[in-house]
């Protein structure tokens, strides 16, 4: 094996250090002249068809390198042990001579950069020393599997999609998890990042998010760590030939096709009982491929918990392979993972990530490639911290940079940080359709918090901590609810593509807004109906900005998922029956919203149903006393029109709004038994004509109907002339033969009947009272009147003659007619006791 | 002498007869009874009779009632009574309105009968001045909705009772013993 000496260094501070105090190795210097030009080892990786898709981030390749700063929490761990002394101190110091070595002129291409190699692969053999005697067997490949894609196709990698797509977009949120998952450093057992995240209220739904994120000593090693192979890639040429390196476990699985083409291989089903400890066991080996054609062992060391440790020429990763379940706020199963993680210098990095995903799995990969096209010589300026809002959230207004705060705060003392102040110098991008806002350009490397004991023992406090400031607003539309995640996924810290510490979740309890609930009055004909779904169709439900829709076929109210996810909507329709209504009621909607929690809001309104009844409109309609009775039709004539009434509201009136279509009474008119006789009107009064409405299923009588026979009736004049002033006659009248009734007159005088009923009568003069006078009417002794229903025909006069004397023999005499009505007026002295004057009294 | 003395008062009071029966002669107006003269001459005075009659009765309006209808004889002569009674309705505006009008029932009074043309005949002869028994003691009147009333008309007629062909002659009756019978 081969190893430098400050690798065998840094991997014995590992191997002592529980809390990962690992002090990097610093890289070479980067020397753009050195380039190696290997099309073996391009050839070698290419097979990978994605290798061709390329990726961008061009702000990082903007960065400069920083110089690298020695952790001082590792200093201060080696301290601890040693007191102060020795070793460790050598460390800091050759590494810091070593970043401040770093020249700019890393900034050059990669690909300029790029010149040879050898074929680097790991070449995985059986060890001799620990391997059982037992069989060598040679690895069947399927028939089927002929390229890495076609591996992938069979294999179960959920993220296998998203890691593609995630080329340089950095917006998948599967990779992002996995990348977290990968690269939280739970392994390394480092905290990375200092993160806290506030939010402050600042009114009228409005928030302050507040970001402070400062990186530790030992996220600056771990970065470190990671970087040190990408930095790798670009500078490949100078590290030696070490350039691609795998990382791999397996076991009952098939191994990708890529790595059947290390010739050197040596690859032997292990037994299932060894799962997770090939490499410990040095069942397997490891190896680098060294640019001469060697191959250098990868040492792997099993660490507790699951964790292994890979010890190469210049560098050591602790993956962690048993079962880990990462905390990422989602549910993603990454057990028995591990990532293949290689670089090669043949025209750009590839990264090539493979899961198992369960025992019961085979081994599954997922490839993602990357050309690294820049330059950028100091990794730790390409971390950026990425924060973004949850559906529930917006940025107010059009958010832009401007609103966006950058500051940063001197690290002054232990866990005491100085004014802020702001800062221009790093980026602020925000992207409104990811809701995500970037703050890249921050150099973590450089400002990493620590406490630095400077040779003469003196302590200084170097490092800041990057403030981020912005505005949110609930987004509009939200219904509120508990414990409401304010942060989106993928917000934490990355490097590059990769996540590595990821943000806490912050949740706010948001009010459900103010319901308003507008119930328009209906109105319906009488026997009208409604229905249950259509007064709620025509309720108007506002939940703050949102309106519900409370059709049944609205699913979610007619709401996107994000608007409800924190509440349940109720709704309540209250009302008496909606079928065939007759009289006024009303109807209560009552809406709920309820938070599971303690909120809930809840409103209520009533309104009016008006039933419109019928008025019917008649004309007036003259009949004369005696005639039939109208028919039905000749009454069903009278009706002009029905006008729908609902307390002096017509139906017409502007601004009513009928529900349903006006119905068609049906009518039918029954006259009062007491104005008829034998089928004709026998009273004189006017005749209420009761109405019978029918409107669909509904039959009943009408209290008003207002159609009224207008009665009228005829009249007959009996006149005397040549008789004497002191003589009465007597005249009798009959119609249709029969005796109607008597009257009498005195002298030439005349004497009328009034309210006669149509028809025939004969008026003839007694003639056994006037029996000494001959009388007649034109010669006839009776006299025919027919009385006929028209103005011109219900008058008639009938004059009895005195023709002379029939007998002049004897004295008579006829008396006055005495009436008992009477009435002398004569004049008396005013008797109180006199109340009134009865029509029938005889006074004097 | 003594003759034309006697002579001249002959013709004397023969000129004063006859003026006289010139006199009475001219009254167009009077009855004319034949009179026949005695020897004695008498100077006797003569004035018209006459037939009057008229009606009596009641109105109680306590009790819409109507009492004690009865005929006197206000002529000079004693005559018979006859009486006819109509009832008929009026409104309120006392205008005789189209409807059967039912007589009231009541009890025709004592000395009172109804021939079969209708006329309620006091059965003898009433002596001038003097008063019929009731025909109708009390008779209580119909009443009607809205304001309309019965009326009820009593219309009487004297005749000379003497002789008693005026009677049969006039009213178509017979009198039997004095008395008008029912036919």
């Amino acid at each position: 094996m081969m190893r430098k000496p400050i690798a065998l260094l840094l991997s014995l501070i590992l191997s002592l250090s529980i809390n990962s105090t690992v002090a990097f190795a610093a890289p070479e210097p980067v020397k753009a002249s050195t380039g190696m030009t290997d099309n073996s080892l391009t050839d070698e990786l290419v097979m990978d068809p994605m290798s061709t898709i390329d990726s961008s981030n061009d702000s990082l390749t903007e960065l400069n390198l920083s110089p690298v700063p020695v952790p001082d929490s590792d200093t201060k761990a080696v301290q601890g042990q040693n007191d102060g002394t020795t070793l460790d101190s050598s460390v800091l110091e050759d590494t810091s001579t070593s970043i401040e070595s770093i020249e700019p002129t890393a900034t050059k291409p990669f690909t300029q950069e790029t010149t040879t190699s050898q074929l680097d692969s790991i070449l995985i053999e059986k060890t001799e020393v620990d391997q059982p005697k037992q069989p060598i067997e040679e690895v069947q490949w399927p028939a089927n599997i002929k390229s890495v894609q076609e591996y992938e196709m069979i294999q179960d990698s959920p993220s296998k999609e998203t890691v593609q797509t995630k080329e340089g977009a950095s917006t998948s949120q599967g990779v992002k998890a996995l990348d977290f998952a990968m690269n939280r450093l739970e392994a390394m057992n480092v905290t990375p990042f200092q993160v806290n995240k506030t939010i402050v209220p600042t009114g009228k739904g409005g928030y302050m998010i507040r970001l402070e994120v400062y990186a530790t000593s030992d996220i600056a090693d771990a970065v470190q760590k990671i970087f040190t192979s990408y930095n790798k890639q670009k500078n490949s040429v100078n590290y030696d030939s070490r350039e691609n390196f795998w990382f791999m476990v397996e076991e009952d699985v098939y191994v990708p096709a890529w790595v059947k083409r290390i010739p050197e291989k040596t690859l032997t089903i292990p037994p299932a009982s060894s799962k997770n400890d090939y490499f410990y066991k040095n069942r397997y080996k490891i190896f680098e491929k060294l640019k001469n054609g060697s191959y250098d062992e990868v040492i792997v060391e099993k660490l507790p918990n699951d964790q292994y440790k890979y010890t190469f020429s210049d560098k050591t990763m602790i993956i962690r392979t048993g079962n880990v379940t990462p905390n990422l706020g989602r549910s993603l199963y990454i057990g028995n993972s591990i990532f293949i993680y290689s670089y090669t210098t043949a025209g750009g990095a590839k990264v090539e990530v493979g899961r198992a995903t369960g025992p019961n799995k085979k081994f599954g990969v997922a490839f993602f490639q990357r050309k690294v096209e820049d330059n950028s010589t100091n990794p730790y300026q390409k971390v950026f911290i990425e924060d973004s809002i949850s559906d529930y959230f917006d940025f107010p207004g059009e958010t832009g940079v401007n609103n966006i705060l950058v500051k940063t705060a001197a690290y002054i003392g232990e866990n005491s940080f100085g004014p802020e102040v702001s800062d221009s110098t790093g980026t602020v991008g925000i992207t409104n359709i990811d809701k995500s806002i970037q703050i890249k350009g921050f150099d973590f490397l450089t400002n990493y918090v620590r406490k630095v004991t400077n040779p003469d023992q003196s302590v200084s406090w170097q490092g800041k901590k990057l403030i981020v400031e912005y505005p949110l607003i609930v987004r509009p539309g939200f219904l509120g609810g508990n414990n409401v995640p304010v942060s989106g996924d993928n917000s934490g810290v990355f490097l590059d593509i990769i996540g590595i510490e990821e943000f806490p979740i912050v949740t706010l309890n948001i009010a459900i807004p103010p319901i308003d609930i507008q119930l328009p009055t209906r109105n319906v004909y009488r026997s009208g109906s409604l229905t249950r779904t259509d007064l709620e169709q025509k309720a108007v439900v506002q939940v703050g900005e949102s309106v519900l829709n409370l059709a049944p076929e609205a699913l979610n109210f007619g709401l996107d998922e994000w608007q409800t996810d924190f509440v349940e909507i109720q709704k309540k329709l209250s009302t008496g029956s909606l079928e065939n209504m007759l009289a006024d009621l009303s109807y209560t909607l009552e809406v709920s919203i309820t938070a599971p929690g303690s909120q809930t809001k809840q409103k209520s309104t009533t309104a009016d149903i008006k039933v419109f009844q019928p008025k019917l409109v008649f004309k007036d309609i003259t009949i004369w006393m005696g005639e039939a009775v109208p028919s039905q039709s000749t009454l069903l004539e009278c009706h002009i029109k029905t006008q729908w009434i609902n307390k002096n509201v017509n139906s017409t009136d502007p601004g009513v709004l009928m529900s349903g279509v006006e119905p068609t009474p049906i009518l039918q008119f029954e006259l009062p038994e007491c104005s008829l006789e034998n089928g004709l009107i026998a009273t004189k009064k006017d005749i209420p004509v009761g109405v019978t409405l029918t409107i669909g299923s509904i039959q009943e009588k009408l209290n008003e109907p207002g159609l009224v026979l207008k009665v009228k009736t005829s009249q007959v004049t009996i006149k005397k002339t040549g008789g004497k002033d002191d003589e009465t006659y007597i005249f009798n009248i009959r119609k249709g033969g029969a005796f109607y009734l008597s009257v009498s007159l005195t002298g030439n005088s005349a004497v009328t009947i009034y309210d006669l009923p149509v028809g025939t009568y004969s008026v003839e003069e007694e003639a056994a009272w006037s029996w000494r006078n001959f009388s007649g009417f034109d010669g006839s002794s009776t006299a025919s009147v027919k009385l006929t229903g028209s103005d011109a025909g219900s008058r008639a006069t009938v004059i009895s003659t005195n023709t002379g004397i029939k007998n002049n023999k004897w004295l008579n005499d006829y008396s006055d007619v005495s009436k008992n009505d009477k009435i002398n007026i004569v004049l008396l002295e005013w008797n109180p006791a006199w109340t009134e004057i009865k029509r029938n009294q005889i006074i004097g | 002498m003594a003759k034309s003395n006697k002579f001249s008062r002959l013709i004397k009071i023969s000129a004063i007869i006859g003026c006289l029966i010139l006199l009475l002669s001219l009254n167009s107006n009077s009855t004319v009874a034949w009179l026949q003269s005695g020897e004695a001459t008498v100077i006797n005075r003569f004035s018209g009779s006459r037939v009057r009659c008229e009606v009596l009765q009641d109105f109680d309006p306590a009790t819409n009632s109507v009492k004690d209808v009865k005929i006197r004889n206000t002529g000079d002569l004693s005559a018979y009574v006859r009486v006819r009674l109509i009832v008929y309705r009026k409104n309120v505006h006392g205008q005789i309105v189209g409807a059967i009008a039912q007589m009231p029932t009541f009890t025709v009074g004592q000395g009172w009968i109804k021939h079969e043309d209708g006329y309620y005949y006091f059965t003898v002869p009433v002596n001038q001045t003097e008063t019929t028994k009731p025909l109708i003691s009390q008779m209580n009147l119909a009443s009607y909705p809205d304001g309309e009333y019965q009326t009820f008309e009593v219309l009487a007629e004297a005749l000379q009772s003497f002789p008693q062909d005026a009677i049969q002659d006039a009213w178509r009756v017979e009198i039997l013993k004095n008395k008008v019978i029912k036919h």
